[in-house]
């Protein structure tokens, strides 16, 4: 099976502190890894570096055997890439949901009705079309979760890389969102502290250590 | 009756200006806020709650030109200025919510960067108005006492410290997730309101008031 991602003895210090070294890891088409580790690890460092957010001191990243060096290359690869924040609030640049979820599409130069369609039908996909004009800074923090994943998913990356989806949300939420992640036929790096939420998805678990990421 | 976000916009900056060059108000520099007053009567007395507690500064200022320079006859101008211009914006603007704002300005085609801007503040005032009351709140849990002591003046330095803090990490944020969705500094607002029928209206009662006002200039 052809490798989609591999991160190549990856590592990284922030000031004089070394938060991990020789991450290496090779994730294939559909492979689900979900990276664990105490705060502080640097798993979310982990995946801003593979998108070209954070700088790091040595190794390097390949995205469909494509090295990533330039930022012109990471710029390429972040189409490649959806990358799920944290927090909703620092990804949601739209005011109301379907000009959130439509946002990417029309960025991209998409006509408006095609985007519209597009971002209506994911909106159906994930149960959430009552939200649809919805202004994006009243809806609740699970509600804002599943409009940053809409956002995401519609631009169809091949990557997705989660940084604590289950965060703040309550049991519903996670079930549903966890449901959602596991139907989704796509390469996913995840990063989260919650064991039940990962195993709910069936991802392979991963521990990040200073040394690098060990088998869990 | 509502009135779509440019509108409404465009029709308050243009009373607001009417009315912020007048000399002396007279009854009919009132007939447009009249008007909304009217068409408003369906949202009961909150716009004029808000009214009141506005009118608490223009009291104040209306207050310091009467007593410092002595003169009723301006004081009183700016008192009826300063409501009839408030009344004309709430009653125009805030049926329309935070983003009313934003759209006006999109539908009246200002320019991208403004318009960009504009909704970012709209959108970090909210957030970091959020993270000020949690924070407000977590003070309040462990018991602090405000006090005019160096102490709170330390604490109320740290909460001002850790929003600031807290606006570079956001900021921050916005921008790397600006930088991951490719922008380009558009939005691509399209769930704009288009013009209704009551806007015709809007603009005929908004023409009337600006042939009076310079009726009575000339």
């Amino acid at each position: 099976m052809s490798c989609t991602l591999s991160l190549n003895n990856i590592s990284c210090c922030l000031g004089d502190r070394t938060l991990f070294r020789n991450v290496t890891i090779n994730l294939t088409h559909k492979d689900k890894i979900a990276v664990l580790g105490p705060n502080g690890a640097g798993k979310t460092t982990l995946l801003k570096a593979i998108v070209g957010l954070q700088t790091i001191s040595t190794g390097h990243f390949e995205i469909h055997h494509k090295r990533l060096e330039t930022e012109k290359d990471f710029a390429l690869a972040r189409r490649e890439v959806g990358f799920l924040f944290q927090d909703p609030d620092d990804q949601i640049i739209a005011p109301t949901v379907i000009e959130e979820v439509a946002f990417g599409l029309l960025n991209e130069g998409m006509k408006q009705s095609e985007a519209v369609a597009k971002a209506e039908a994911m909106l159906d996909e994930l149960h959430i079309s009552h939200l649809r004009d919805r202004i994006t800074l009243n809806l609740s923090g699970g509600e804002k979760k599943m409009v940053a994943l809409a956002s995401v998913l519609v631009m169809k990356p091949a990557i997705l890389l989660l940084d604590e989806p289950s965060a703040a949300l309550d049991a519903k939420s996670e079930n549903k969102l966890a449901e959602i992640l596991k139907g989704i036929d796509k390469t996913m790096l995840i990063v989260s502290h919650d064991l039940g939420f990962i195993e709910k998805i069936g991802a392979r678990k991963m521990f990040l250590t200073e040394n690098g990421l060990i088998e869990g | 009756m509502k009135f779509s976000p440019p509108a409404a916009l465009f029709a308050a900056v243009i009373y607001s200006l009417l009315i912020a060059f007048r000399t002396d108000i007279t009854v009919y520099d009132a007939f447009f806020a009249l008007f909304l007053i009217l068409v408003s009567i369906k949202e009961g007395l909150r716009p004029l709650l808000r009214l009141l507690r506005l009118n608490l500064i223009i009291l104040f200022i209306c207050a310091t030109i009467l007593f410092f320079h002595n003169d009723a006859s301006y004081a009183l101008l700016i008192f009826l200025r300063a409501n009839l211009i408030l009344s004309a914006n709430l009653l125009l603007i805030t049926p329309h919510g935070k983003m009313g704002i934003y759209y006006g300005f999109c539908g009246l085609r200002f320019p991208d960067k403004f318009t960009v801007l504009l909704f970012f503040v709209i959108k970090y005032i909210e957030i970091l108005g959020a993270e000020y009351k949690k924070m407000r709140d977590s003070l309040k849990i462990r018991c602090f006492n405000p006090k005019t002591n160096l102490f709170t003046y330390k604490i109320l330095g740290y909460l001002v410290g850790m929003l600031f803090i807290k606006s570079m990490e956001k900021a921050k944020s916005l921008h790397h997730a600006m930088i991951l969705r490719g922008f380009k500094g558009k939005l691509y607002p399209f769930n704009t309101h288009p013009l209704a029928g009551s806007d015709t209206l809007l603009a005929i009662v908004l023409v009337a008031q600006t042939i009076l006002t310079f009726w009575q200039v000339i």
